[in-house]
């Protein structure tokens, strides 16, 4: 056995809640494919199958509930659980996003029984709470074949394991339709049906990818894979030599820490926008800092500015004994080049000043105004925090043409006041969508002292001030 | 004060405007506006729904013609015509501009500004738009006086901006201004529909909207005293002061037939009658009788009074046409069936054997244009299209347009998404709606399949969906009704690009050609007349014998033929073949050519659904006594023995029953069709009711009359097309019992057509003993033929390369047309051809090397061999090389793939050979079986089938080889065993055996899915169609 292939058949399904998965019959379709490709065990007791379409399905069981396949969702996972194994076994090979491959030629010269590894990568696996199905075999393609054929056996020599891919339909090799539906109208059904023919004979006849599948099959070409690399990130651990207690003089070490990731980002033409800091005391309590910069950051010092205004907000209890800088999110760093002429710097002035305020802060308490294309005043503009990166819609037609005033008040407020109307009414019917339909007649008015209001009358006559103008 | 709204559009500006015009002009004239435009965008579609109402009801007010565009998307404008020269320009404008575009666009030139001379034109001036000084400058360059601003007081933000530059304009370049509604609703209830359709339009939902929706619900008319307060009084003055000088009218319009057809020194009523004389001595070639003869002057004459020579001259010659190049065809419908038609050789029917009353249909009073479809052979249509095109011109010719609205499916799709609604279940609901279940509305429905019946959503999703239907969404092309004028027909009426290359349509639909008295001739197709005239060509060929439909029909009831029938032996007969009406002809007992005409009317939805099928059956198996409720209805009623079956005859009892005039009675009938969507038909019910309890009829007599009239709706029949129906329904029959080969020959030569794939046919030839043989490389051709085999009597009948999936006709010619050197004798030879590589496939598929290679698989491993392209003086090949035999099922399953039958096996047969089965009985051993007996059958599955007519029933027709099984499957028994009921492609039915004059069916029990005993066999069934 020199190949193993982990084949996890249902990981959306096993990512869902329990409470989702079991309360009824429970489908993920394929919106692309309008058909179903994994259910729970209650859908396949209404007779929902695999590759059934969406109408069938609902014709055979109303109660289905269905929600749709999202591959994202499962080739994160399938990293999450590569990264899990790394911890036990190299030579990981991933092939997204239902399949792992491993090696496991090298691992087993570590292993004195290959048993004991095998044992470590279920136990790794069942920590995720996923379902799988195995095998090894002599190749990577027949490990897989017989992975998803669902054997769950791990082979120990080529002939037991070709013992069984004889009798596998074609189909299973993913071949194509067309090549597979000619392999069919020559009689060719099962995998030693096609072994038998010499391959002379298929390579007139057929494309080279088939002959490449039967190279794998038998174990005579290398099958590429791709490498399973964990992700590259920066993690240092500083033991202080003595306890700290007073946190301005964890400045110092902090720098260190800054500096050592200064450079690791530098050497790499990486930077961040995210670190932390984790503090952990002489009790063995763990103090964590998350900290973030508006704009991409690999300056020490910088960094330092902000993770003191944090540090500014923490008392301790213990003093510190070990601190941890960890970088994980780091991103390729683009050179600025700045124009002479243009305003970059103002920006770079106003991103570092939302920088500030929100390491201050919190990123959560920082916004900003955004306005949308809406004929309601309370929702033609919107709140948005400053890492919202939507691009702010432009106006066209008639409304923007629009007298707006300079000061919208929050909640519109009953007019209790005399007031004379400047303007011809604007009247805005919306939202009937939402709950009833919003009618307003917005004017102009004027009180007494020449203050200009915006007001508007409902159909009820009641009468609200919405705004000032300057 | 007056008002007059000059910018108005409705629902045929299409997700624009949010009512019918019918809607529009109802309001206006209830607000006491003088008059309105409909002004729909680059269309004239809904101006003659508008008018039709007007004139309905009997309605004050003006109608203006007109139509908006936008000239690149920066001059908003107004054309209206004051005019009938005017409307012309306005047709014309609309047709050059659209001509220019794909279907539903459009694109205005500078030279069709120019070209407007008698239009008044109403711009639209925006703030959004710019350089419209500019525009003021050219505009009035253009048109003078006749150039008009629109001012429209929407209570927009920023209105006070385009007042003033309205007004701005208007004084700096001398042009008065007007005030107009910017119209797209009747009604301010019609806001949220109007915002679903601009959804609709941008493919958003309602609430991603923002300000591409209208702002408010003004866009709607409004009371004259609001108008009053919004504009100055000369603004409003203006419109009216245009209204009065608007004085075109639709019903100006008139038709002008083609004059060419008719000689120069005699008039068309002259002509007319040369032809039917000339038709008589043909037709009647014994002589005519006295009777006859006083028909064709009283037709005459009334065809002359009413001015209809030209439109059955025009008729007359596209059947010429026909004849002469034999083509077949079929003349139905009220007018068609009289003896001026048949002089004219436009229908079959013979006057003495159908009793139609020719003035019931071209009725003087009613003013309704004469009925007549032309039904020619399918593959052959397009000639005569062609023809009609060639003869007079694609500037004089187009096709009727067919509006496509919003049915229930479609409308819940659109409010669905526009509300924002989960696209699964709006899936959900589209797919488990059951629109024929009558007991509960769709609203209902859609609660019960987990709509949040208390939500307000849910609350407007009802009301909009119900506010949708029936709306249009574009405009598509009838299926063969040609509009021909005499002079360019873009003066009449505007054309515009059909989805077809070269096709165009006129903006209006056949309602409206009715409303405003214009004809059209229908020009429709039939795969049955091409299966006929395939038919006697074989004849002659084989038997030497010639044949013509008024031949065999003259010939006169051949009982031999009738016993054919009645023992429903009907597969592939036109008209009596779907399983409905096989298993009423055992029950029926057709004898004759009326009781023919009886049967195609009878087995339909409409009769069955208003209760009548019964009482006539009992009726003519002595059951129940023929009565009559009086001596008028009796007249009407007597040659069906008292039961309406007709929609003639129903029409007919409301007016000597219920004293309806002719114009009620036409009411009435263009009511029945609609019905269902608008509800008109309940104005009827008491009229008609209280009529005939006036005149004496008992309640339960006219309560029974207007359920019928419900019934015929949708799917009610007239007797003038049963008529002719029924001569090509006993036409086929006579073919099918004289000479079936060739019956089935031509038939198979005629798919795509009927209701059976050509597999059902070839197992229905097969049960005649009919030989079928394969598909041959060396005997085939393209269509079927008819083969001399040795051992057996009758012809064989060889299957061509039509049937075969993936062979191109041209392919076919050229392995026809190398054949005549000899004999392909190896698959080389055909490779050397330069047939593409998936073409040799597809006929190795069908077996079609059988006589040259050993088999399939073989003969496909020595095509697949690419070396051989370069080797055409290579090696010999050798066959014995490739060790994979096929078995029996591998090449069932080549065969049905391939040419969607198999020869030799059936399925079934095959799981029965291979022990595969339990004990069950064939269908051709079911008659021995006793009424009521447990039976099992075993089939595949080859329909699914839930008639309207049939509450909670479904039935699936099985197939095992031996013939067809129809079983019965209750709504209970298909809710309990769904899984098998609907996945199933072969199925074991346990069940009880019914049988009631030979008509045999299996109510099921238990339902068993085989499937998996033949997992790849390609069959698709028919289901639910």
């Amino acid at each position: 056995m020199k190949w193993l292939y982990l084949y996890f058949p249902n990981l959306q399904l096993d990512l869902c809640h329990e409470t989702e998965k079991d309360r009824g019959p429970f489908a993920i379709i394929d919106k692309n494919l309008n058909e179903v490709v994994q259910f729970n065990a209650l859908a396949r007791d209404s007779g929902i199958k695999k590759h059934m379409g969406v109408a069938s399905s609902i014709a055979l069981c109303k109660e289905l509930k269905v929600i749709s396949y999202e591959e994202k969702l499962e080739e994160k996972k399938l990293q999450d659980i590569a990264k899990q194994l790394y911890l036990v076994t190299s030579d990981i090979f991933l092939d997204p996003p239902k399949g792992i491959y491993i090696d496991v030629s090298n691992m087993s010269k570590l292993y004195p029984n290959t048993g004991k590894l095998w044992d470590s990568i279920v136990e790794t696996i069942n920590i995720s709470e996923v379902t799988f199905q195995f095998s090894s075999s002599y190749s990577p393609l027949t490990a897989k074949l017989l992975a998803y054929s669902g054997i769950n056996k791990l082979l120990a020599d080529k002939q037991s394991a070709l013992t069984y891919l004889k009798s596998f339909h074609i189909s299973s090799l993913n071949l194509g339709k067309n090549t597979e539906k000619a392999l069919v109208h020559i009689g060719i059904r099962r995998l030693e049906q096609l072994l038998s023919i010499p391959l002379k004979d298929l390579a007139i006849r057929f494309d080279i990818e088939l002959i490449n599948t039967i190279g794998y099959l038998k174990g005579e070409l290398k099958q590429k894979l791709k490498p399973y690399k964990p992700s590259c990130f920066f993690s240092e651990k500083l033991e202080l030599m003595f306890d700290i207690a007073n946190i301005s003089l964890l400045e110092k070490p902090i720098l260190k820490l800054l500096e050592q990731l200064q450079s690791f980002l530098i050497s790499r033409n990486l930077t961040t926008q995210e670190i932390s800091l984790h503090l952990e005391t002489s009790e063995g309590y763990l103090i964590s800092v998350e900290v973030n910069s508006a704009r991409t950051q690999k300056n020490a010092h910088k960094w330092l500015e902000l993770i003191a205004l944090k540090l500014e907000r923490i008392k301790l209890k213990h003093p510190i004994r070990t601190l941890s800088l960890i970088g994980e999110k780091l991103q390729q760093d683009q050179f600025e080049t700045a124009s002479l002429l243009s305003s970059s710097t103002a920006q770079a002035d106003k991103e570092d000043l939302i920088a500030l305020l929100q390491t201050k802060l919190g990123k959560d308490s920082v916004w900003q105004l955004q306005y949308r294309p809406e004929y309601l005043p309370e929702k033609s503009t919107k709140l948005v925090t400053c890492f919202n990166d939507t691009a702010e819609p432009t106006f066209t037609g008639q409304v923007q043409y629009s007298i707006r005033p300079a000061l919208l008040l929050l909640e519109p407020i009953e007019l209790k006041e005399q007031v004379e109307l400047k303007s011809s009414p604007e009247r805005i019917q919306t939202d009937w969508w939402d709950r009833e339909l919003i009618t307003r007649d917005y004017f102009i008015a004027e009180n007494r002292t020449y203050q200009k209001y915006w007001v508007y009358r409902q159909p009820d006559r009641r009468w609200f001030l919405h705004g000032y103008f300057s | 004060m007056n008002y007059a709204e000059l910018v108005c559009q409705s629902n045929f500006s299409f997700l624009q405007g949010a009512s019918h015009p019918e809607e529009l002009v109802q309001r206006a004239y209830e607000l006491g506006y003088e008059a309105i435009a409909i002004t729909d965008e680059c269309s004239v579609s809904g101006i003659v729904k508008a008018y039709a109402h007007i004139k309905k009801n009997d309605l004050g007010i003006k109608l203006i013609v007109g139509a908006r565009f936008k000239y690149e998307n920066n001059i908003d404008f107004v054309l209206l015509s004051p005019s009938r020269r005017a409307y012309a320009e306005l047709c014309r404008v609309i047709t050059n501009s659209r001509s220019r575009c794909e279907k539903g666009k459009y694109e205005l030139t500078k030279w069709d500004l120019a070209s407007i001379k008698h239009c008044f034109v109403i711009w639209l001036p925006s703030i959004t738009l710019g350089s419209n000084n500019q525009h003021a400058r050219f505009l009035k360059g253009l048109y003078g006086k006749r150039l008009y601003i629109g001012i429209s007081r929407l209570l927009e933000a920023g209105e006070n901006k385009t007042l003033s530059l309205c007004h701005g304009l208007s004084f700096s370049h001398g042009i008065s201004c007007l005030a107009c509604g910017n119209i797209l609703m009747h009604d301010k209830s019609r806001l949220a529909l109007q915002h679903v359709l601009t959804a609709a339009k941008h493919a958003q939902s309602v609430d991603e909207l923002g300000t591409k929706a209208l702002s408010n619900s003004e866009a709607c008319l409004r009371p004259k005293a609001t108008l009053l307060k919004l504009f100055d009084l000369k603004e409003i003055e203006l419109t009216i002061n245009i209204a009065e000088q608007c004085t075109f009218q639709l019903h100006e319009l008139k038709y002008e037939y083609p004059s060419e057809l008719i000689p120069k020194k005699l008039t068309p009523s002259q002509y007319l009658r040369q032809l039917v004389e000339r038709g008589k001595k043909l037709r009647f070639k014994q002589g005519i009788s006295r009777q006859n003869e006083l028909l064709i002057e009283r037709e005459l004459s009334l065809i002359q009074e009413m001015g209809y020579e030209h439109f059955f001259i025009t008729i007359y010659d596209i059947v010429q046409f026909a004849k002469r190049e034999d083509i077949l065809y079929q003349g139905r419908g009220s007018a068609a069936n009289s003896i001026v038609c048949y002089c004219l050789e436009i229908t079959a029917v013979h006057p003495d054997k159908i009793q139609v009353l020719f003035e019931r249909f071209i009725s003087k009073e009613r003013k309704e244009p004469p009925d007549i479809d032309v039904d020619f052979e399918h593959q052959r249509r397009e000639e005569i299209f062609q023809y009609i095109y060639n003869k007079y011109g694609h500037k004089h010719t187009a096709i009727t347009a067919t509006v496509v609205t919003y049915r229930l499916k479609s409308a819940i799709r659109e409010v669905g998404k526009a509300l924002s609604m989960d696209e699964t279940q709006i899936d959900f609901f589209i797919k488990n709606i059951n629109r024929r279940d009558s007991e509960e509305d769709w609203s209902t429905q859609v609660k019960q399949l987990g709509l949040s019946e208390g939500s307000t959503k849910a609350q407007k999703f009802i009301s909009l969906v119900n506010q949708i239907k029936g709306f249009p969404r574009h405009l598509s092309q009838h299926v063969g009704g040609f509009v021909i004028s005499s002079g360019p027909l873009y003066e009449l009426v505007p054309t515009e690009n059909a989805a077809m290359v070269n096709r165009t349509v006129i903006q209006w639909d056949k309602d409206d050609l009715e409303t405003l008295e214009l004809l059209k001739v229908d020009i429709l197709a039939l795969g049955m007349l091409t299966a006929i005239r395939k038919s006697f060509e074989l004849v002659k060929k084989h038997y030497g014998m010639g044949c013509s439909i008024p031949m065999i029909s003259n010939w006169g009831d051949d009982p031999q033929v009738y016993k054919q029938i009645q023992k429903a032996d009907t597969v592939g007969i036109f008209q009596i073949e779907s399983r409905a009406q096989m298993s009423m002809l055992p029950r029926l007992k057709p004898q004759s050519y009326y009781d023919l005409v009886i049967q195609i009317a009878i087995v339909r939805p409409g009769p069955i659904q208003g209760n009548m099928v019964h009482p006539f059956l009992k009726r003519r198996d002595g059951l129940e006594k023929v009565t009559y409720p009086s001596k008028e209805i009796e007249a009407v009623l007597s040659r069906t023995m008292g039961v309406p079956i007709f929609q003639e005859q129903v029409i007919k009892v409301a007016m000597v029953a219920a004293s309806f005039t002719g114009g009620e009675a036409d009411q009435l009938r263009r009511s029945m069709g609609k019905w269902k969507y608008n509800g008109e038909m309940e104005k009827f019910r008491d009229k008609l009711i209280l009529g005939m309890l006036k005149n004496g009829y008992k309640q339960e007599f006219a309560e029974r009359i207007f359920k019928q009239i419900l019934g015929f709706g949708d799917y009610g029949f007239p007797e003038s097309h049963s008529a002719s129906f029924a001569i090509l329904a006993y036409v086929s029959s006579w073919l099918k019992h004289y000479f079936p080969e060739v019956f089935y020959c031509a038939l198979l030569n005629s798919y795509p057509m009927g209701f059976y794939s050509p597999s059902q046919i070839v197992q229905d030839a097969q049960k005649h003993g009919i030989n079928i043989l394969p598909p041959c490389i060396n005997r085939s051709s393209w269509d079927h033929q008819l083969e001399e085999q040795k051992g057996h009597f009758n012809y064989s009948l060889r299957l061509g390369f039509r049937l075969i999936k993936g062979l191109k006709r041209e392919t076919a010619e050229v392995i026809t047309g190398n054949r005549s050197k000899g004999k392909y004798s190896n698959v080389k030879e055909l490779r050397s051809l330069n047939i593409n590589k998936s073409e040799l496939q597809a006929l190795a598929s069908a077996n079609a090397f059988y006589n040259i290679s050993d088999n399939r698989f073989s003969c496909r491993w020595e095509l697949s061999n690419t070396h051989n392209d370069f080797n055409l003086f290579g090696r010999a090949l050798d066959k014995d090389k490739y060790e994979i035999q096929p078995t029996d099922f591998d090449n069932l399953i080549e065969d049905y793939a391939s040419v969607g039958l198999s020869t030799d096996l059936h399925p079934v047969t095959l799981l029965k050979n291979a022990n595969l089965l339990d004990k069950y009985t064939p269908s051709s051993m079911l008659y021995t079986k006793k009424h009521k007996s447990v039976v099992t059958v075993v089939g595949l599955v080859i329909g699914r089938q839930s008639p309207g007519s049939a509450g909670g029933v479904t039935f699936m027709t099985l197939e095992d080889g031996s013939g067809n099984i129809n079983v019965v499957v209750w709504l209970n028994t298909a809710r309990a065993q769904k899984k098998a009921f609907l996945t199933s492609k072969i199925v074991e039915v346990k069940g009880i055996l019914e049988k009631e004059k030979n008509v045999i069916h299996v109510i099921a029990g238990k339902i068993t899915d085989l499937t998996n005993k033949l997992e790849n066999l390609e069959i698709t069934s028919r289901d639910f169609h």
